[in-house]
């Protein structure tokens, strides 16, 4: 079974064990957002400097429609839903560190199997610094819109 | 076509753009993703665009997602309304920004007849109505559509 194939049916299959389907329409729009920063990066990586590429077997719009829609979708829902209800300094921060941690592992995967690669200078670290941003931006997305009014 | 169209909400209320955003964030995403199918199915093409963007001109980042805020503003509640502002909105872009104005210019290949992709945007049109009838707990709910509606006033 093909790399990104098999990606996609362990991201949804996280969803259907750990997801709580009852707060999806608070999800949804966070996830939303996601996907807008997701392909607006696509957008721009795929100018003049390419930073960085998937490979696989797949149609690149199968390989680009699949990579949009199974982990930037799944890590953000789970990353909003599993916010600690205390959230001191240290409870974020280790929450972050958590998740980012998750994320550059997901990455280094794709990479050392051949189904990424950084050009032009990217590095773990530059894409490790942008993980931290994101779910930054993800949680102020959450907070500022106050989406929790939308859980049932 | 990027800046300044967000520049506009400004004019309106802040608790208004936070309601709003979330349904343009969800348009801007369908858009892109129609864009990109039609580029890879060759209906579309795009020969020069602004940096630091690539397929897709400023366009969809700037007006089309504040557009989108200002008609469900002004529209929301009543859809013969929504429909018809749209209507008139998407008759402009497919046979004169994207048919026309565009590929004059050398930005845009546009090969499919607008005929053709009007009606896409009509179904663009009616999924992100949808979507924010979900959001706001209409869809499912017809009992409270009254109700809704009269607070969203």
């Amino acid at each position: 079974m093909d790399f990104f194939y098999t990606r996609f049916t362990i991201a949804w299959t996280c969803w259907l064990l750990f997801a709580n389907k009852a707060r999806w329409k608070e999800m949804v729009p966070v996830c939303a957002f996601a996907l807008c920063l997701s392909l607006i990066s696509d957008q721009i990586v795929d100018w003049y400097v390419i930073y960085w590429e998937y490979y696989g077997n797949e149609p690149k719009i199968i390989r680009k429609l699949m990579d949009d829609f199974d982990v930037y979708v799944i890590v953000t829902y789970l990353f909003i839903q599993w916010l600690p209800q205390k959230q001191s300094y240290f409870n974020m921060f280790f929450y972050w560190f958590a998740w980012t941690a998750l994320a550059i592992s997901i990455e280094y995967i794709h990479v050392k199997t051949g189904h990424m690669a950084h050009y032009n200078g990217w590095t773990f670290w530059h894409s490790y610094i942008s993980d931290w941003i994101l779910f930054w931006l993800f949680y102020q997305y959450h907070k500022i819109l106050q989406l929790e009014k939308l859980a049932k | 076509m990027f800046l300044i169209p967000w520049l506009s909400l400004f004019f309106m209320k802040k608790e208004e753009v936070k309601h709003w955003m979330p349904v343009s964030m969800f348009a801007l995403v369908l858009t892109i993703i129609i864009h990109d199918v039609g580029t890879t199915l060759g209906f579309w093409a795009t020969r020069e665009s602004t940096f630091p963007f690539y397929q897709m001109i400023p366009y969809f980042f700037g007006t089309m997602p504040v557009l989108t805020i200002w008609v469900f503003k002004l529209t929301y509640g009543d859809f013969g309304k929504y429909f018809i502002t749209n209507t008139v909105l998407d008759i402009g872009s497919n046979f004169f920004l994207l048919n026309y104005f565009l590929p004059n210019r050398g930005i845009l290949d546009f090969s499919i007849s607008p005929f053709l992709s009007l009606p896409i945007t009509f179904v663009h049109t009616v999924v992100i109505y949808g979507y924010q009838m979900w959001q706001d707990d209409v869809l499912f709910d017809i009992k409270e559509l009254s109700l809704t509606t009269y607070n969203l006033r």
